[in-house]
Formats: C-alpha cells, sequence, structure tokens
C-alpha cells in the first residue's frame, strides 16, 4: 500500500510550489493537473491511500466527478488549498493549506494523517532476522514456496510473507538478485553448488 | 524542468542534459554545432524537426508529455529511432558494462566478481531476448499497420498475418528487466564487501545509472507515444 499525492489545482505557481514543499519534506513526488480529466487513476492502485490536494471552487465545480473517480474508488484524504477566502470550503475537506503557511506549517497540519514511518517504511534497516536469513538461504538454493514450507515445517503463507519482507527490507527483487545477495554475504556457500544454474 | 524548443541552441541543449549526446547521435547528429539552433540543426541533416523535439523532451523530463499531435510524425520513424536505440544498447552500452565490470577485478573481489558476472551474463541474456522480440514481432506488426494505412497491404493480408496478436504482449517483460537493472545497483551500491578496484567501480555504477535511464525513456517512448499512436490506428482500421 502506497500514499499517492495528487495535486489539482488551475494555478500552476500553486501546483509547483506546492510539488517543492512536498519533495522538500517527504521526498515524494505528487501528480500535478489542472484540471481532474487531466489525471489517469490508472496511476492508483487499489489499496494505496490518496492525499487529493484541490482549489475548493474546481472542487464544488467538479464535485461530482471528483467523488466518482477519487473519493468514491479509494481511500482519500481531502485537503483545501486556498489563497484567501475560506468560505468556499466545505466540511468535507480534512484539512486546508493556505499559500501563507510555510513548509513547517503544512508538515504539522499532515502529521495525523501521516504517521511518521509510513512514507518511508521500506528503507528501514537491512538487517534479517535469522528467520529470514534460512529462507533466503531456501530461496537461493533455489527451492519453491512450497518446498520450503515442507523442509522448515512451515506454513506456505509464512514463506510468502517472509519473502514479502525480505525483498522489501534488501530492496531486492529477482530471485538471481537474492542469490548473489546471499552469496556474497556467506548465507550460502558456493563450495557445493553450480553457481552459474542457481543465478 | 526546461522544455526545448526549436529556437534554443542545440549546444545548450548538450550543456543542460550530456544524456542527450547519444540521443541525438541516433539522429546521424553529430557535435561542433556552433551556435546553431535546434531548427538549424535539423534542417542540415535532414531530420523530422517535430519528431526530434519531442523525443528530446521526453528522455530529459519525465513528466513531459508530448504535446504535438501523435499524426505528426510516421510509425516508421518511431520504430527506426527505436530500432537506433536497440543498437546502441547491444553494440556498445551492454559490452561496456561488462568490461568496466571486468575492471573492477582485484585479487580479494574475484570470487565475488565471478559472482556478479554469472548475474550479469544473465540479464544480457534477458535484455537481448527482450530486444528479439521487439524486433522481430512488434516492430514488423507496427510497420505493417503502417503499411495498412498507408493502403500498401491488403487489410484481409493483415489480418491473416496476424491472428490474435496485440502490441501489449510483451509489457511485462520491461519490468522485469527494469528490476533486475535496481537489483544489480542495489547489490553493488548497498551489500558489496570493499575490495574492489574503486574508480573502475566508479565507472561501471556510471554506465549502470546511464544505462537505467536511457531505458526508462526507452519505455516512455513506447508508452507515450508509440502505443497510443498505434491503439489510434488499430481502432481506425481493424
Amino acid at each position: 500500500m502506497d500514499k499517492k499525492f495528487i495535486i489539482i489545482h488551475p494555478s500552476d505557481i500553486f501546483r509547483k510550489g506546492l510539488h517543492a514543499v512536498f519533495e522538500e519534506i517527504y521526498f515524494i513526488d505528487p501528480v500535478c493537473a489542472a484540471s481532474v480529466n487531466d489525471i489517469s487513476t490508472e496511476i492508483i492502485n487499489r489499496n494505496d491511500e490518496v492525499f487529493l490536494f484541490v482549489d475548493p471552487e474546481l472542487y464544488l465545480r467538479e464535485n461530482t466527478f471528483i467523488q466518482q473517480r477519487f473519493i468514491g474508488q479509494f481511500k482519500c484524504k481531502l485537503f483545501a488549498v486556498v489563497f484567501f477566502d475560506n468560505n468556499l470550503v466545505r466540511p468535507e475537506f480534512d484539512a486546508t493549506i493556505s499559500i501563507f503557511d510555510d513548509s513547517k506549517m503544512i508538515f504539522s497540519k499532515l502529521e495525523k494523517f501521516l504517521p511518521k514511518k509510513s512514507l518511508q517504511a521500506s528503507t528501514d534497516n537491512s538487517c534479517l532476522s535469522q528467520r529470514e536469513k534460512d529462507i533466503l538461504r531456501e530461496v537461493a538454493l533455489g527451492f519453491s514456496n512450497k518446498e520450503i514450507a515442507d523442509r522448515l515445517f512451515i506454513s506456505i503463507h509464512t514463506v510468502i510473507s517472509h519473502r514479502k519482507n525480505i525483498t522489501e527490507k534488501l530492496g531486492i527483487k529477482s530471485i538471481s538478485g537474492l542469490t548473489v545477495y546471499a552469496i556474497i554475504n556467506g548465507i550460502i556457500s558456493t563450495d557445493n553448488i553450480d553457481m552459474n544454474t542457481l543465478i | 524542468m526546461i522544455t526545448f524548443h526549436k529556437e534554443t541552441k542545440m549546444a545548450d541543449v548538450i550543456y543542460s542534459n550530456h544524456l542527450l549526446l547519444p540521443v541525438i547521435n541516433r539522429f546521424g547528429i553529430y557535435m561542433g554545432f556552433q551556435d546553431k539552433t535546434v531548427e538549424q540543426v535539423c534542417g542540415e541533416s535532414g531530420t523530422d524537426i517535430l519528431f526530434f523535439l519531442e523525443i528530446l523532451n521526453t528522455y530529459n523530463n519525465e513528466k513531459y508529455f508530448p504535446q504535438e499531435k501523435l499524426s505528426a510524425f510516421s510509425l516508421s520513424s518511431i520504430v527506426n529511432y527505436l530500432r537506433k536505440t536497440h543498437i546502441y544498447y547491444l553494440s556498445f552500452l551492454v559490452p561496456q558494462m561488462e568490461e568496466r565490470l571486468e575492471r573492477m577485478k582485484t585479487e580479494e573481489f574475484a570470487d565475488n566478481l565471478a559472482v556478479l558476472r554469472s548475474f550479469y551474463t544473465k540479464y544480457k541474456q534477458e535484455i537481448k531476448s527482450h530486444i528479439r522480440e521487439e524486433e522481430e514481432k512488434v516492430f514488423p506488426y507496427v510497420l505493417d499497420l503502417e503499411l495498412m494505412q498507408q493502403s500498401k497491404m491488403p487489410i484481409d493480408e493483415f489480418k491473416h498475418k496476424y491472428v490474435n496478436y496485440s502490441i501489449y504482449i510483451s509489457n511485462d517483460e520491461h519490468s522485469e528487466i527494469d528490476d533486475k537493472l535496481l537489483d544489480l545497483k542495489n547489490l553493488i551500491i548497498k551489500y558489496l564487501p570493499a575490495n574492489y578496484d574503486l574508480n573502475a567501480s566508479i565507472a561501471f555504477v556510471n554506465s549502470l545509472f546511464h544505462f537505467d535511464q536511457d531505458l526508462q525513456n526507452h519505455a516512455r517512448i513506447e508508452e507515450k507515444i508509440l502505443y497510443p499512436k498505434v491503439r489510434q490506428l488499430e481502432i481506425t482500421l481493424l
């Protein structure tokens, strides 16, 4: 599950400014557009959490469309991006960001919607637990999930969940990549195996 | 992010992003631009300027979306460009990476190098087979589609030749190739024990990044320019 930041605002300056702020405080790259039409919902996965930053006037105008495409489809948080008057901001907005807010202010306004670790879950430490190392060894030796489950007396579901964690911790997706990791870190030894068939 | 126009000085294009050099070379354009604009350089070399600018901008800015009517240039010019990228990969970048990887060798690094070599060799085979797939299946389909559009191929012959074929068959492979390249970058940058030749490793990482960027661009051109245009034609012709 990812967080997707989407900025829909007719003003180029608002869009670029907010984009720069999010890039600075969260190291993320929001999707920007001047109207709802310009955004393809294909970029959003079904389980993603969407953070929608919109011009409240545009929201009023294209309300049904926004409901249909975003709010009805995904888990959404809705934020108004305003210049002066706040009387257009409807109660369904979760918070309001003003053009006069600095990065710190924006950060604190969004803080309660973004638990601290949620934006950088996968960059955590790359230390594998002993169990994960066991699983990695089996993966590197070329065993299937089913075989690993049988050999280690655990359920196939557990194997899959360990594998997912391993890939997330190491940032390595392919089986051959994991095998390379296992060899250069001494998790398996190349003495008794033919490396070229494994990698 | 800068968007290049026909009045942009050709030299400024390269000053702002030197990775565009191999891209312009694919159009048969060499350096030594003096103060010529993109328009002048294209005029002299007989290059389709609209297409040239779309390629430069798509490469330079990943958020750039082609503004010009997609119909402004032919499918064969896109295929021609993509073919040249393939040649660049096979005859230059892929061997260069291999050579640079080998140069990382030290006495203590020999074992790990053997492991990486084995990974790279497999990876290379995957790139080659992906390229072969595009060259032998995707491009001929696209070119025949264009022939049909120009009424140089009867629709029956086309339908007979491509029963149940769709342009989307090989999309998964792209991401698999991307994954492996990312894995390789991660393995080198995060997990390699420090006993390799340092300067050679910098050169190797440089070409990995360069290849990565070029591949992503290659995919963007297919996804944003080639496929939509093919889809458009499929809808009107088939």
